[in-house]
């Protein structure tokens, strides 16, 4: 990682550099053809509108689009596909008439790398498939096409209520002065909530009742830790896990403090919650809490793996992780069914209810180069993706595209998008049915979600994720109860890092990682944290405060 | 013989506990990754591996196998190792063998050196190197890996400074019974520069072994990645841990990441390396120059 963040700029300002040179030296003949198209463009654009206007009109003769991939997806493809060719790739070019070829496939870690490199060449496929610094370098050097018109007349009915979604926030980050630049891959912010995983388990062995407020989770906590909730007579557990990257969102919510996280205050200006006083006062408590013995001493050294087989060696009975926690201690339920994690909403320390703090992520953006003849193939490739996944024909082509009903094979399509927040509604069904036993009204996905969770009931310990996800009792479910008593805290940010972001951000971190956690062990006093805030402003967190405010009340 | 004080035994046990140790320190990782292959990935994940495999299976050595991608990669590697050493030592001898000669016999001799030394200190950067192997069409190909490395200008230094130390009556001698420079460079010096040569080709070995980041940036599919460069790959895919992760990312994951069979791979890639060092060691141990000047 951290060789990576050194290596950025070097790249980022060699890509500068040859997107300028380029401007002085080949660009001399690309301008001139696309002045060209742009002069003749609008006569021919409608004359293509007619012969093919629907959102899924197959091209005749079929045409060529290239790109690139990353093969994150490797282990869904079906027996004998390969990334090059595959039932995405085939069905594209046999129903849509595109042929869809890579320019590179490469390893998911590398991806931003490669990219960087092939931005800097100059030699850019015709879908740019980017992260958001790569796009606003794009955008900037003039190299995107404008997708608003094809969008607009494109776009399937499935797509353009998943762009609607939140909002239409999907769309906002990659909009420019009211011009779509691209598309994005956007599950919803819901996902990102944090939550409080205790081992309820635990929790029954000590006679204690759930968590209704934070002063109940710590003593949660501190009992976990002194009342030997693992009966083996022995002082070897802890309260609460931690590792060095500090996962405590799910603990400062408890006393309203909203770490990394832009939030607006009550002047109407957004600020960075990282740097607030409530933060202060959660901090107190978990040094209190570690010199009392209620955190692993070691966390400070510890990874996110080392954290986890902590966790896994049933040494600790709290954490705070998002949704997706499950997966990571399902081998200890396979190994000890009676281990019972249960997942529960953030709590609050006073009478103000908690909320959790949600985030706007792209898993994607999908630009389209400028001067490609065929800007509405990247509308049809994710109108298509949408249709079979939950279109109409998604009944009986489903588990052809995913490999398998449940696979996950839409990560070999060459842009995908899922709807929006679907977890969280999928689980509403699937406790409906669960009390109702009537599956007849259930989603495609839903309902397998929901075969899932009868396996695990009748007895198939590796579908107990599945349970603790979108069961009655799950994270689906704490989040459902977030946006139903509209408990959530939004990021105000949600677009490209500033310039001094990009510069100052990796420096900020690192001091708020390495002042929280000596705060934490006591050895920087908790007053420290005003130091701490003065120095953060010093080194660019007032200019990015600055920069952000400009952005957001720029759009 | 004559060391036999007691504060020289006291600092021979000394050293040979300092050395144990040191020794232990780098075979325990080895160790470790070679139980863990061995392991149940829920004994894994719980942490409960250190020395000795828990919950034996072959597991992860049965999947390796059916892995075409990781064989795959193995023999580009090893196909890399073969092309780029020799490649490296064919030039390494050619430059260090003129450069090795007096500014008498060679009158350009420090310009030239100072052209392979600049090299050294600057390096062109990474997005001209990637134009440079673009245009010249080697891209997803062996060569790339093979030929942007080809003269390394660390070895030539070495293999010069050896060359200089070799006795001049050598030489002469060769000269006397009319050998030319290339009949003196190939049956005089080389035969007496094994343990050099030796030495450089350990280095340019395991550099090419080693190397992942060229591979990641000159190959265009998976399926032409070096064995560094699988392994970096799969090793840095596991590193999720924020709240963006989505419920069908870390579903994935849940598939992929499985730290067994990582272990098992990385153990398998180091095999190679290991089994080579042996045969190289013989000529580190006995130089071969002595004796071969009388006088």
């Amino acid at each position: 990682m951290k060789s990576k963040n050194r290596k950025f700029p070097v790249m980022a300002a060699a890509l500068v550099l040859s997107i300028a040179f380029s401007g002085c030296s080949n660009n001399g003949g690309n301008n001139s053809t696309a002045d060209k198209e742009a002069n003749a463009a609008p006569a021919p654009a409608t004359a293509n509108a007619e012969v093919q206007g629907g959102p899924l009109t197959k091209y005749d003769p079929p045409i060529t689009l290239t790109s690139t991939m990353n093969e994150t997806g490797k282990e869904t493809l079906a027996e004998g596909d390969t990334h090059a060719n595959n039932v995405w790739t085939r069905g594209y070019e046999d129903e849509l008439g595109i042929k869809v070829t890579y320019d590179w496939i490469v390893a998911d870690a590398n991806y931003n790398d490669k990219m960087n490199v092939t931005l800097a060449s100059g030699d850019l496929p015709d879908v740019l498939k980017v992260n958001m610094v790569q796009f606003e370098q794009l955008y900037k050097a003039g190299m995107l096409q404008d997708l608003t018109e094809v969008y607009d007349q494109y776009a399937s009915d499935l797509v353009k209520e998943y762009y609607s979604e939140e909002d239409g926030a999907a769309l906002k980050p990659v909009t420019k002065d009211g011009k779509k630049y691209a598309m994005v891959s956007y599950g919803g912010s819901l996902d990102s909530s944090d939550m409080v995983w205790i081992r309820k388990d635990w929790l029954d062995k000590l006679g204690l009742a759930e968590p209704k407020s934070m002063q109940d989770i710590i003593k949660i906590a501190e009992a976990f830790a002194f009342n030997d909730p693992d009966g083996n007579g022995k002082k070897d557990t802890y309260g609460i896990s931690l590792s060095k990257d500090l996962p405590i969102n799910g603990f400062l919510l408890g006393y309203h403090a909203y770490l990394e996280t832009w939030i607006k205050n009550d002047q109407g200006e957004i600020v960075n919650g990282t740097i607030q006083p409530e933060v202060k006062e959660g901090l107190a408590e978990l040094q209190r809490l570690y010199k009392e013995g209620v955190i692993d001493p070691e966390f400070g050294v510890k990874d996110f793996a080392k954290q986890m087989e902590d966790v896994n060696a049933g040494k600790a009975g709290m954490f705070f992780l998002p949704q997706w926690a499950p997966f990571q201690v399902k081998d200890m339920i396979k190994k000890d069914p009676t281990v019972n994690w249960v997942p529960y909403p953030v709590q609050s320390i006073d009478d103000q209810p908690a909320k959790t703090q949600n985030h706007l992520s792209l898993g994607g953006v999908f630009a389209v180069r400028k001067g490609y003849e065929h800007p509405e193939a990247l509308i049809k490739l994710l109108n298509f993706q949408a249709e079979k996944m939950f279109g109409e024909s998604a009944a009986t082509e489903r588990a052809k595209y995913l490999n398998g009903d449940t696979g996950l094979g839409f990560q070999n399509a060459v842009v995908s998008n899922l709807p929006p927040n679907k977890n969280v509604k999928a689980q509403d069904e699937v406790e409906q049915a669960l009390k109702t036993g009537d599956t007849s009204k259930m989603g495609l996905e839903a309902k397998l979600f929901y075969d899932d969770i009868q396996a695990y009931r009748g007895g198939d310990l590796d579908k107990w994720h599945m349970e603790r996800i979108f069961g009655p009792l799950s994270s689906q479910g704490v989040i459902k109860y977030y946006r139903d008593n509209d408990l959530i805290v939004m990021n105000e940010f949600i677009y490209a890092p500033t310039k001094t972001m990009n510069s100052k951000s990796a420096t900020l971190d690192k001091l708020r990682s390495e002042t929280f956690v000596k705060i934490i062990y006591g050895s920087l006093p908790v007053d420290d944290f005003d130091k701490f805030v003065t120095n953060w402003k010093k080194l660019g967190g007032d200019e990015i405060t600055k920069e952000v405010n400009e952005v957001v009340k720029g759009q | 013989m004559h060391h036999t004080s007691s504060a020289y035994r006291w600092f021979l046990r000394f050293n040979y506990v300092i050395l144990t140790v040191i020794a232990l320190l780098c075979l325990f990782p080895i160790v470790n990754i070679l139980a863990i292959s061995f392991s149940s990935s829920a004994a894994v994940n719980a942490g409960s591996v250190t020395l000795w495999p828990v919950d034996f299976t072959l597991s992860s050595y049965r999947y390796m196998l059916e892995n075409n991608q990781f064989i795959h990669s193995f023999g580009t590697s090893l196909l890399r190792v073969v092309l780029g050493v020799s490649v490296n030592l064919l030039f390494t001898i050619l430059v260090a063998y003129p450069l090795s000669k007096e500014a008498a016999t060679f009158r350009s001799r420090t310009a030239y050196a100072w052209i392979f030394v600049f090299t050294m200190l600057f390096g062109g950067g990474l997005i001209p190197g990637y134009l440079v192997v673009k245009e010249m069409g080697l891209l997803d190909s062996v060569w790339a890996l093979v030929l942007p490395g080809a003269v390394p200008i660390f070895n030539v230094l070495l293999m010069l400074n050896f060359f200089r130390g070799l006795p001049k009556e050598l030489e002469e001698a060769a000269w006397m019974d009319g050998a030319g420079h290339l009949r003196t460079l190939w049956s005089v010096y080389l035969p007496v520069s094994l343990p050099s040569i030796a030495t450089v080709t350990l280095f340019s070995l395991v550099g090419h072994w080693n190397a992942w980041f060229d591979g990641m940036i000159y190959m265009r599919s998976p399926e032409h990645y070096p064995l560094a460069t699988y392994l970096q790959s799969i090793l840095q895919q596991v590193s999720v841990q924020n709240e963006n992760v989505t419920f069908e990312q870390a579903a994935l994951l849940n598939e992929i990441s499985d730290r067994t069979t990582q272990a098992s791979q990385i153990f398998l890639s180091i095999l190679p390396i290991l089994a080579i060092y042996p045969f190289l060691q013989r000529y580190f141990v006995h130089g071969l120059v002595v004796g071969s000047v009388k006088g």
